[in-house]
């Protein structure tokens, strides 16, 4: 039996394969009103202010009680500094680009502006990771939410062109890609000086309903790989959310620790089987269906059988709605301190047997 | 399907369609891996309490069920169309609107549903009852209530929550309603002889009346347990005087009623509950 | 100089406002720390009126006013006027006028022959009601009806309620909430008992705003208690976890927490609510109760209490919208009235209830009672314009203890705060009952704070505190001897007893003294011979 731990190392060592004394909960954004309610935050104060921005962040941990914190909750972070215009949405929806940035230029013919990390939002965003490590660094993970190659260059180039380039011209969709993702690692080592811990990655424009598994296999693993080559060893984590079943096994080659993916689009027991434990697995307890349409007592049910079904870390599915109540989120963070992990001698014996366990609990 | 854990849910649903294999050894399983239940204690549910006390006459059971729903509109238009048609109304009160009220008190204890559905389903048999009142007489009663709100006092919410579960539990309750002088309780316990008498009040200023009652009733000799309730009261306000039970709600309620049943005196009755706080 | 005297006599306590005439500004203010009656609410100076008699309460209040006009530092003979606000019982009091008809039903009233009185506008000469050094003339404002008094139509006339464009609701948050809801040019007023717990008693720990009261809890990366210091002012103290007490971080009001006021218990259970410690009607942390900071706590039974008071004002508000045929939805500017409206968070106020849930808008705008005595004061020809919005408001108010709407929609309350009912069946019941359903979705409330401070000009000589308002009560019972245990038993320590020959003098400080929503002196006595209502004037 694991001695308790404190969650900045029960997430690390979950993430990285290891020994856990609970499984943690974590959450991707948490843009949520009731949320802003108990922290006393307002919008637009809560994405455009460090102070407002960090306290609702913080209150993932003091309000719903999960084991991380992460930097912001937008996708559009790492466009807005190559000089996209972002609408700022409202209390109940969130940030998005506005316009192109590059118009229709070619990739070869952008350059990386400039002292790009103090232009945007990411001074401000670089201060609240500042303000959680100072606070919680000790105890707790940071996230840094870093928006994936694949979304930043739809942002910037279009993604009805970038898609084009993915089918007829190779050379142009990879250097969108490298672009982006010497973007995405200048930002990430940056932020990693200012105290971020972990990088999470979501991806969404990467979905098995965009790309096809051999696009994903030629251009986007390597994109992976160089990203999670060049930091230094810290653990990472993707998103995808939707259709991901066509590309579960090529997602312990893309070097990431761990893949964060969306029940309905595919499922746990799906997952699991693909890639075992050659990556850890999070997620997913759905986000539209249960937590925030159902109750304490469904999204507990949901949890436990997710867990049951093999995720190492338990998420939502996918960003939380604007509407999920407190209480719902509070009872995801409950059942995954209820849950107990099965000891048993013969890791392969326990496998086998918890299938058989899931097979009947499913009645096939 | 390679892995151990895919073979696994495999051989999980060939076990499952055909249940008598290597049963034994599975379930010993089972036990460590299935869904931990939240409560560990044995609750019935909703359907089974409603069971016992669910008539098997059609026409009994739609009453039943306008009850237990707290239609009082419509479980009075099947009382009368019953009673034309010949019903007899001691079975309408015995079967269908006493049980359905019953029902939804069981109900109520075990945390099924709220206060608001008890009072609209005793609502719903009171309007069944009026109309089958010669019968009602026949009717076995635990026993009688006076039930009153304090003479200046014009809250009655507390005091009609009260009456409708001790209705639905087969009490009778003689409710002299808001504001009563002290003469006219006295009056009315004298008449009626009942098991005990309570007293509602919210506003302090109102309370006073109580320690009259009291007396009153002590100088015509009557020993009855003297229930006070409500926001302006609580348990030193009731020790202040003979006969006073302070109840904080219709449990309190039913426990007196009960404990003179057999036979306890108002002292010891008062210190049970009071103890209890 | 001439001045004038604007007077509001509240429940929390007395507010005095010296004006230059001529200048038509403050010149200075006073505020007492406490009421001169024994009691914690209204309704215990009423019982204490009754008991005691309402010459001895009509001596405490005159007593306190001439400390006040002491306070005030100004000269007697300047004084040419004196407007007096606040709700019936205070002003009838002042007067040592018929307060009865305010503590019992109409039938109880007429079967005993009291009459009730109108109490309409007036103006008398200040001797009138005792205050005989003074030469002047005393306003009274009129009241609506019943407890609707002028306290609530300085709320509709100060607030900005009666300008307002749109569909306006406004409430006083008191022991005896009053509101009034304006349609187009429709206006109802009612007042729903919503119980002492407003004003945080009837809570375990509470306590009327006074320094030392945990008025708030904001978050601040942990939830930080807000304590009121010595001027009033709510100051941060200790960020705390609310399941043990633990102080994670200490503030600059660490240690001096004494007990929690009404705010405070609105903030408790909005932040209970919002994170989950509270599943109603559970406290959801090992002991079943919510710890502030220094050890002040909050208790299963103080959420009920505080369900009660919530569900009064909720249930208010719908039965006033249905009588005027609106849909809360349609809400646009809700006013928050008195000293519990102007410090309230209204974003927490709108989780409990208090704020409909569906408002736009929530102006914050201080205390209206001494604004409008002022006015008086300054322009005493008012007072016809206000009898005559008196009396138009008159037919129109609703006494929600016999509407039906009211009992209805309170039964379901009731069930969503003590016995855990779901808002959904809520809502189905409300339904069946052919009563509008409540909105579930929380609107984005704008605050617009009006006043930084209850009370925003005190004028240049400042402000004064008045500590000592009341009077020392004397009590000589045959068979008292001098055992001490009403001394030691009062929970306010208001009794000494002192020997005098071979007796017995037992007083009792009546600001101090709880009165009759206490009374523990009467029954803890081992002899049985304290009898309260025999207390009198000690001199």
């Amino acid at each position: 039996m694991v001695g308790e731990m404190p969650p900045k190392k029960r997430v690390f060592s979950a993430l990285m394969g290891g020994r856990v004394d609970r499984i943690p909960a974590i959450a991707l954004s948490n843009f949520c009103v009731e949320l802003m309610d108990a922290a006393g935050v307002s919008w637009p104060d809560c994405q455009t202010k460090s102070e407002e921005m960090a306290k609702l962040q913080a209150a993932r941990y003091e309000v719903y009680g999960l084991d991380s914190l992460c930097s912001h909750n937008d996708l559009v972070s790492e466009a807005e500094p190559l000089g996209a215009k972002i609408s700022l949405g409202k209390r109940d929806r969130h940030l998005s680009v506005a316009s192109k940035v590059f118009g229709d230029k070619e990739p070869k013919d952008v350059s990386m502006p400039d002292k790009i990390l103090g232009k945007g939002r990411l001074p401000m965003i670089e201060r609240v990771v500042e303000i959680l490590s100072e606070r919680y660094g000790d105890v707790l993970p940071i996230f840094r939410m870093i928006t994936g190659p694949m979304t930043v260059a739809g942002h910037a180039f279009g993604i009805e062109r970038v898609l084009e380039w993915s089918k007829t011209n190779p050379d142009k969709f990879q250097a969108a890609l490298n672009f982006m993702a010497d973007l995405d690692v200048e930002i990430m080592r940056e932020s990693m000086r200012h105290g971020a811990d972990i990088l999470y990655m979501p991806d969404p424009s990467a979905s098995g309903d965009l790309l096809s598994p051999e696009a994903f296999k030629e251009f986007l693993v390597p994109t992976y790989r160089k990203i999670t080559g060049k930091l230094g060893g810290i653990p990472t984590f993707l998103h995808i959310c939707g259709h991901t079943g066509k590309f579960l096994e090529l997602i312990p080659e893309t070097g990431f620790d761990g893949f964060s993916f969306e029940v309905p689009g595919v499922s746990v027991e799906e997952t699991k089987s693909a890639v075992g434990d050659r990556i850890s697995l999070i997620g997913s307890v759905q986000t539209l269906n249960t937590l925030l349409g159902g109750t304490p007592e469904t999204v507990r049910k949901e949890s436990l059988q997710q867990m049951l079904e093999g995720v190492d870390l338990l998420c939502p599915a996918c960003g939380l709605p604007n509407y999920t109540p407190n209480k719902n989120v509070i009872a995801m963070v409950e059942a995954a301190k209820e849950y107990e992990i099965p000891t048993s001698v013969d890791e392969k014996m326990e496998e086998f047997l918890r299938g058989i366990a899931i097979g009947i609990s499913k009645k096939g | 399907m390679t892995t151990p854990r895919g073979l696994g849910i495999e051989v999980g649903r060939k076990f499952a369609k055909n249940p008598d294999v290597l049963i034994s050894r599975i379930s010993a399983i089972l036990k460590e891996t299935k869904i931990p239940p939240k409560a560990k204690v044995e609750v019935k549910s909703a359907e089974e309490i409603l069971k016992p006390f669910t008539p098997q006459q059609e026409n009994l059971k739609r009453i039943f069920k306008l009850v237990t729903d707290g239609d009082a509109k419509k479980t009075e238009e099947l009382v009368v169309s019953e009673l034309k048609k010949g019903t007899k109304p001691l079975d309408l009160i015995e079967k269908a609107l006493l049980p359905g009220a019953l029902a939804v008190a069981k109900l109520y204890d075990a945390g099924y549903c709220y206060v608001p559905e008890v009072l609209l389903s005793s609502g719903a048999m009171n309007a069944g009852l009026k109309h089958c009142k010669a019968a009602i007489g026949e009717t076995k009663k635990k026993g009688k209530i006076v039930m009153h709100v304090a003479d200046g006092d014009i809250h009655e919410i507390g005091k009609n929550i009260v009456k409708a579960i001790l209705e639905a539990k087969g009490y009778e309750v003689i409710d002299l309603g808001p504001s009563v002088p002290p003469d006219k309780v006295v009056e009315a316990v004298k008449t009626h002889k009942p098991l005990a008498v309570s007293g509602t009040s919210l506003m302090t200023t109102t309370r006073m009346t109580f320690p009259k009652i009291a007396k009153m009733l002590a100088d015509e000799g009557i020993d009855i347990p003297f229930i006070v309730a409500g926001g302006a009261v609580n348990q030193q306000f009731a020790e202040q005087f003979n006969l006073g039970i302070y109840a904080k709600g219709a449990e309190q309620g039913e426990v007196v009623l009960r404990s003179v049943t057999e036979r306890k005196s108002w002292k010891d009755i008062r210190k049970e509950i009071h103890s209890s706080y | 100089m001439e001045t004038g005297i604007a007077l509001d006599l509240g429940t929390s306590g007395f507010r005095a406002q010296c004006l230059d005439l001529r200048e038509e500004e403050v010149v200075s203010t006073a505020i007492t720390m406490g009421h001169p009656l024994p009691g914690a609410n209204v309704m215990d100076h009423l019982h204490f009126a009754i008991e005691c008699g309402k010459e001895l309460a009509h001596h405490l209040i005159l007593s306190a006013v001439y400390k006040l006009l002491r306070a005030l530092e100004v000269d007697a003979k300047s004084i040419k006027r004196m407007a007096v606000c606040g709700n019936p019982i205070q002003l009838s009091l002042l007067q040592n006028e018929e307060i009865r008809d305010l503590a019992y039903s109409e039938d109880f009233v007429k079967r005993h022959g009291i009459t009730a009185l109108e109490r309409d506008g007036k103006v008398l000469a200040a001797e009138k009601i005792g205050l005989k050094i003074l030469n002047a003339e005393l306003y009274v404002p009129p009241a609506v009806k019943h407890a609707i008094g002028a306290d609530s139509l300085a709320m509709v006339v100060k607030s900005g309620f009666l300008n307002a464009k749109g569909p306006t609701l406004v409430t006083d948050y008191g022991t005896n909430a009053q509101m009034a809801l304006k349609v187009k040019d429709e206006i109802i007023t009612g007042s729903a008992a919503a119980g002492p717990a407003i004003e945080g008693q009837q809570i375990e720990q509470g306590m009327l705003a006074a320094p030392g009261a945990i008025s708030d809890l904001r978050f601040d990366f942990g939830w930080r208690c807000y304590v009121l210091d010595d001027e009033m002012f709510s100051k941060p103290g200790d960020i705390v976890d609310l399941r043990n007490g633990h102080a994670k971080e200490k503030g600059l009001m660490h240690g001096k927490a004494k007990g929690v006021t009404g705010t405070g218990v609105v903030a408790t259970v909005a932040i209970g609510l919002l994170s989950g410690l509270i599943s109603l009607p559970r406290i959801n942390s090992h002991t079943h109760k919510l710890h502030l900071q220094d050890g002040v706590t909050f208790t299963e039974d103080d959420l009920k209490e505080a369900g009660k008071a919530f569900g009064a004002i909720r249930a208010g508000h719908l039965t006033m919208a249905e009588h005027l045929g609106i849909s809360l939805e349609e809400l646009s500017s809700m006013y928050m009235a008195g000293a519990s409206g102007t410090y309230v968070d209204p974003v927490k106020a709108q989780v409990v209830g208090m704020v409909p849930l569906t408002a736009r808008t929530a102006y914050q705008v201080g205390n209206t009672s001494l604004a409008l005595a002022g006015d008086l004061v300054k322009d005493p020809e008012i007072l016809d314009y206000l009898q005559k919005l008196a009396e138009e408001l008159r037919p129109k108010h609703v006494m929600f203890a016999t509407s039906e709407v009211f009992k209805n929609v309170y039964v379901q309350e009731l069930a969503y705060w003590n016995e855990g009912m779901p808002l959904s069946k809520y809502n189905e019941l409300l339904g069946m009952l052919g009563i509008q359903r409540l909105s579930v979705k929380r609107s984005e409330l704008e605050v617009k704070r009006i006043v930084e401070r209850d009370i925003p000009v005190i004028g240049k000589k400042g402000l004064r505190i008045l500590r000592d308002v009341g009077t020392t009560l004397l009590g000589k019972f045959d068979g008292c001897t001098g055992c001490n245990i009403c001394v030691m038993k009062c929970p306010k320590r208001a009794i000494k007893i002192v020997e005098a020959g071979d007796r017995y003098h037992v007083t009792v400080e009546s600001h101090v003294c709880n009165g009759f929503g206490c009374l523990k002196c009467v029954s803890v006595c081992p002899a049985k011979v304290f009898r309260f209502n025999e207390l009198g004037i000690a001199c």
